[in-house]
């Protein structure tokens, strides 16, 4: 073109009217690959999976997009509730996989849906899928190995049981001694429903052999 | 048994079915039937059954069987060719019982009682096997065993056929009259279309005057045709009508009877205003001290006590509404008195009562606007600028409380931008009543939208909607006008929140908008929430003094959706207008000329036929408990006093034959004519290989 | 009224004030209802970790718990509206009889049979009635009432100036229950009132914190950034405080402030706050546990003077 100089000091003058590759370099990229779809994205069984795995059935959804117009996550990124739900119409199965679990469970989309969908409730099922067929995210199951060692989500730190013995409150179960019994109770269940091997935990279903404070 | 013999060739007896027409007993008094000769015709029904069943061999089997003298397989029965055959075979085989064995009787069994008839064989000698429903349709996998399943039907019904007796319809004269329930334009027009066939009509609104809910538009889509100006010219033809008797501030009380002869009683509401008297000045209404919200205004403007509901009323009689006069409240005022010219108000007035005979009913009742919840998520009747679409119809119309203008509540100003709010109260899957979609809502969307473009030039006017439904003629045309030379934006997306500036009284709402797959906030002046329609107040009263059925929905039903759209399952009780459901005003029209047509129909030949196949009571059994009158659904039976003591009595014209009394009767004292014990369980038997003492093969 | 307290994980780990709030003003000396310790709960179980990804596990675990106290003729009263969620969630699937069987033959490997409480005797028959789920702001408000509550306010809030958030799973515990009305709710305001405070009125009053659902233990920038819309309409009402039902709400408010970088405005779980109008001294209720520093509301709550 007309600027000279070198190729970097050309990309930071302002784009020039007319110049079309500074206007593109701008946009971004002009040409996509794999802009359409051509069904390889196509699940026909995912509709029926979720409901399955508790979800309602999809296809009745209108698209009204109220759902989206409550979500309090729609309304900070890019994932909109009617999106998500028209892409499990589709059957768009993979694309879950992709998306972090972001949903909070707050129901808004379900008190305000017209054909009575739950989106937070296919959003549940999906998870249920997620960790079935590809497997489970970090923090799920740091919290249930967590659970599964001291019944509950953390482990009281001696600040805590200061302050209970302090202002007279009852010691947490857990850091009493009857509590193995509970944790076994816990192996136990946790074993006989599988949840173990899901989520790929170290249940033996004879006891928990750690408990707070211990090896 | 003897009864049996003494049945004959049948009876054409009027009035009560007392002697000669004794009932049978248990089945335990069962003994052989007399010989017959029953003809027996299998049909293909095309492949319907043919595919499946396979008929000639059948017709082979049914040939075998004692008592058949001929059987047959036919293509299509029920044709021309079909009927020819049944009656050759009647004539060569000197046939005195048919069966075919096809579709479901609901079908054809009057069209094959007919040909029986025609061929000198008592039509209620005629027994239909229902190969298709029950058979063919249902086993259509497995072609051998239903096969075997079409044999044991037809075997079945052959015993039944040996103790059918022969039965013959009664005659009754008709009221050639006929009451039409509501009189909103679909009342207006079947009274209308009835009287100019010089069928009497009594014409009864609950209502101060006639007009309905149309009378309360301002404009018609998608012409844009003034509502009142059409409608008036007929609600001033009803008066002038003689043979209209109208009945306004009237309510129904009692319908009993059946078709064609109907007893009905009806309450004239007081007034306190004489009608004969009244001649609509407006004397009384002008100096009444109270004010109340208009019903007919939708609460947007107020009337007197004393009142006319509106400009246009007819009959344009003044009316006093007690719960707000204070005469009635505390004994003084009394100012309308004083002041009519004619001595018209009469505070001493009491309610009256009316009883008329009529050949058939109309029920053109109407619809109520859904009302919005309210402070729900739209806001309604929190936010003062949220109205109903209706209201804002009253606001538009220039005999409205504000002579046409469009003000908002809030600060009496007009608004600047508009939203409307698609969908409210419809097609909500939450709801067990209101999943349906009331059909008229976008269509009155769009006419509304463009009165405030025509009235305002300023005004902006946002849609909010989930599907556009532009189905009628010229509907589609005037949604793109609205678009294009009305500049109506239309987005596509349900308003998540509205939230109001406490100040302005503005409305902002958000909402996702699906086609630019953005969330926006836009701010309004005003929002209109376009209500569905609902089944009017009163439904469950009146559902009740009619015995008619509701659909899932509310609205009454149509006897069958697609062919009958008009009838009840109450014979000569008919349906019209939105309280069939949903509809705009060409569609009532069509309903109410539809129904007016029915109901002429039926009156047009001066009797109605009734049935044979209904209940008879055996006085020699029966001992007067009235269980059979608690459980019959139409009024039937009735308990009379006679020489032997209290008896029940069907009356014939009212019985459906649903067979609900002789099942309940402790005594056996009932029997369904058609459906007696012994021919039910004779057919039974047979489905069991034959019981003992049955008639074997 | 007998309460069997369920205190979860969060509470007692992160903000054992709450706890120590809730058993003071249930207290002899303050509401005087009967407590039922049951040393054998364990966590409700968590909806993400455990509704999420096996229903079964969840509503086995959920039952668990409630077999627990179904003999204790006790409500289960919870002060975290996740655990009042998941464990009301559980009663209402184990009505399903079938579930029901499912759900106790997992129990039957530890000994343990699903129920219910027993609701009456009639002849030789015994008629159960699903375990009562409760969250501590509808107990108070329903078993107290705005009189019960405000009869034993020693030193009223008045003139303060506080800003109520239900949450989601309060308002919404189940898709076919909600104990107040998740469109216009009453009870944590009339709560508040009873305390002498004043709920004070903004707009989008029942958004979400965005903490739920695991939201913010992946993407705490997501959380706050749906924090942030409702503290700005919290902050432009002037509020002196944030009271909540919920201390997973708390710890969100708590900490986006904090990663926000805002003017701080204290959050109170309604226990803590309802322990103040009774007059029971702040020190026991454990403010040292919270983010935000909570000292300038207690200045204004002795400011405000005893009744």
């Amino acid at each position: 073109m007309t600027q000279g100089g070198a190729p970097e000091a050309q990309k930071k003058r302002p784009a020039e009217n007319g110049s079309a590759d500074a206007r593109a370099a701008e946009a971004g990229p002009l040409i996509v690959e794999d802009s359409v779809f051509t069904g390889e994205e196509h699940d026909p069984d995912f509709v029926k999976q979720i409901i399955r795995y508790g979800g309602k059935d999809v296809q009745t959804c209108l698209q009204c997009g109220n759902c989206t117009g409550v979500c309090p996550v729609s309304l900070k990124t890019p994932y909109k509730t009617r999106n998500l739900i028209k892409l499990c119409q589709y059957g768009y199965k993979r694309i879950f996989f992709t998306i972090p679990w972001i949903c909070a469970g707050c129901h808004r989309c379900h008190e305000h849906c017209p054909a009575d969908i739950n989106p937070a409730e296919v959003f549940v099922a999906i998870r249920h899928i997620e960790v079935r067929e590809r497997g489970v995210p970090r923090f799920i199951r740091d919290n249930a190995s967590l659970i599964l060692r001291h019944g509950f989500g953390a482990i009281p730190s001696d600040d805590i049981k200061r302050y209970r013995e302090k202002e007279g409150m009852p010691p947490l179960p857990n850091t009493l001694p009857g509590y193995r019994k509970v944790l076994q109770e816990l192996d136990t269940l946790f074993k006989k429903t599988r949840f173990d091997q899901l989520i790929g935990l170290e249940a033996s279903g004879e006891g928990a052999k750690k408990q707070e404070g211990g090896k | 048994m003897s009864a049996e013999k003494a049945q004959g060739a049948g009876r054409t007896a009027q009035g009560d079915q007392g002697a000669g027409d004794k009932a049978h007993g248990t089945g335990d008094r069962q003994s052989a039937p007399a010989p017959c000769r029953i003809g027996v015709f299998v049909c293909h029904c095309g492949s319907n059954i043919g595919g499946v069943v396979d008929c000639p061999a059948v017709a082979q089997y049914a040939s075998g069987l004692k008592d058949v003298a001929v059987a047959k397989a036919n293509m299509y029965t029920c044709s021309t060719v079909g009927q020819e055959e049944i009656r050759k075979q009647i004539k060569e085989h000197g046939l005195d019982r048919i069966i075919v064995a096809s579709c479901s009787p609901r079908l054809h069994e009057p069209t094959f009682r007919r040909v029986a008839e025609d061929a000198g064989v008592n039509p209620y000698l005629v027994h239909m096997v229902n190969l298709r429903e029950q058979c063919s349709w249902v086993h259509a996998g497995d072609h051998a065993s239903a096969t075997d399943k079409a044999k044991n039907l037809v075997r079945m019904g052959v015993a039944r056929a040996r103790r059918l007796e022969p039965l013959s319809a009664r005659e009754l004269g008709v009221e050639k009259r006929v009451l039409v329930i509501g009189a909103g334009i679909a009342g207006i027009q079947a009274s209308l279309d009835l009287a100019a066939q010089g069928i009497e009509v009594v014409l009864v609104e609950r209502g101060p005057s006639i007009g309905g809910r149309m009378a309360q538009l301002d404009k018609t889509f998608p012409t844009g045709d003034c509502a009142i100006c059409v409608l008036a010219p007929k609600m001033v033809e009803v008066l002038h009508t003689s043979g209209i008797r109208l009945l306004t501030y009237t309510e129904v009380k009692e319908v009993s009877g059946f078709a064609g002869n109907f007893d009905v009683k009806l309450e004239r509401k007081a007034r306190y205003v004489d009608e004969e008297k009244c001649v609509g000045c407006g004397a009384c209404s002008e100096k009444c001290p109270v004010k109340v919200p208009n019903e007919f205004d939708e609460a947007m403007g107020q009337r007197k006590a004393i009142y006319v509901p509106f400009p246009q009323a007819a009959p344009l009689k003044y009316t006093l509404d007690p719960k707000n006069c204070i005469h009635f409240k505390t004994g003084k005022c009394g100012l309308c008195q004083k002041v009519c010219p004619v001595g018209a108000v009469d505070f001493e007035m009491k309610p009256a009562e009316v009883r008329l005979k009529v050949g058939a009913v109309i029920v053109a009742t109407g619809f109520d606007p859904y009302v919005p919840h309210i402070r729900g998520y739209y806001g309604y009747k929190e936010y003062p600028n949220v109205i109903t679409a209706l209201e804002l119809e009253r606001l538009i119309n220039a005999s409205g409380p504000t002579r046409g203008e469009v003000l908002r509540p809030s600060d009496g100003q007009h608004p600047h931008r508009v939203a409307f709010a698609q969908c409210v109260g419809s097609r909500n899957w939450k709801s067990s009543s209101n999943k349906y979609c009331s059909k008229v809502c976008c269509m009155y969307t769009m006419k509304l939208a463009q009165l405030l473009k025509e009235h305002y030039s300023d005004i902006s006017v946002s849609v909010y909607y989930i599907d556009i439904r532009a189905a009628g003629k010229g509907f589609e045309e005037y949604y793109h006008k609205v678009r294009s030379v009305g500049g109506v934006e239309y987005i596509r997306g349900r308003p998540a929140r509205v939230l109001e500036n406490p100040l302005t009284h503005d409305l902002t709402i958000r909402a996702e908008e699906t086609l630019l797959n953005k969330i926006t906030e836009r701010e309004y002046d005003m929002l209109v929430l376009s209500v569905g329609m609902e089944p009017p107040e009163g439904m469950d009263a009146l559902q009740r003094i009619l015995g008619i059925s509701r659909s899932p929905d509310g609205f009454f039903q149509e006897v069958h959706p697609k062919l009958r759209p008009v009838d009840t399952a109450r014979d000569g009780i008919f349906i019209a207008g939105c309280a069939q459901g949903p509809k705009d005003i060409p569609d009532t029209v069509a309903q109410a000329k539809a129904a007016a047509s029915s109901a002429a129909a039926m009156l047009a030949r001066g009797k109605v036929t009734v049935e044979p196949l209904t209940a008879v009571v055996d006085e020699a059994l029966c001992e007067g408990c009235g269980l059979c009158v608690t459980v019959c659904p139409y009024g039937a039976p009735r308990i009379v006093d006679t020489k032997e003591g209290k008896r029940s009595r069907v009356e014939e014209a009212l019985c459906h034959g649903c067979g609900t009394c002789a099942a309940s009767c402790p005594r056996l004292a009932i029997v369904c004519r058609g459906f007696s014990d012994e021919q039910l369980s004779s057919e039974a038997a047979e489905a069991f290989g034959g019981a003992a003492g049955g008639d074997g093969r | 009224m007998r309460y069997a307290l369920f205190v979860g994980c969060t509470i007692p780990n992160r903000f054992p004030g709450v706890e120590n709030a809730t058993r003071r003003i249930l207290g002899p000396e303050h509401l005087d209802a009967e407590l039922v310790d049951i040393n054998e709960f364990t966590c409700c179980p968590a909806l993400p970790t455990f509704y999420s990804t096996d229903r079964v596990t969840w509503l086995v675990t959920a039952a668990r718990n409630l077999v627990l106290v179904q003999d204790k003729n006790a409500d289960l009263v919870t002060m975290c509206n996740g655990c009042f969620s998941s464990l009301l969630k559980a009663t209402e699937e184990l009505e399903n009889v079938n579930k029901c069987n499912f759900v106790n033959a997992a129990l039957a490997t530890v000994g343990k049979q699903y129920r219910g409480r027993l609701a009456r005797t009639e002849g030789h028959r015994n008629i159960y009635e699903p375990v009562k789920v409760r969250h501590i702001i509808e107990a108070l408000y329903t078993d107290f009432g705005k009189e019960g509550i405000a009869a034993k306010v020693q030193h009223p809030l008045s003139g303060l100036r506080i800003a109520v958030h239900n949450g989601c799973h309060f308002l919404r515990p189940t898709t076919r229950t909600s104990v107040d009305d998740p469109a216009k709710p009453v009870m944590l305001d009339t709560l508040v009132e009873a305390a002498g405070a004043t709920s004070v009125d903004f707009p989008d009053k029942q958004a979400c914190c965005g903490a739920g659902g695991g939201i913010r233990l992946q993407v705490p920038k997501l959380a706050n950034a749906i924090t942030k819309d409702k503290y700005e309409c919290i902050n432009a009402a002037g509020a002196d405080a944030i009271v909540t039902g919920c201390p997973y709400c708390l710890f969100q408010f708590d900490h986006a402030q904090k990663d926000l970088k805002v003017h701080p405005i204290p959050v109170l779980h309604i226990s803590q706050l309802l322990a103040l109008a009774f007059g029971i001294d702040p020190e026991h209720l454990g403010f040292e546990w919270h983010f935000v520093a909570v000292r300038p509301f207690l200045k204004k709550v002795d400011a405000v003077g005893v009744a």
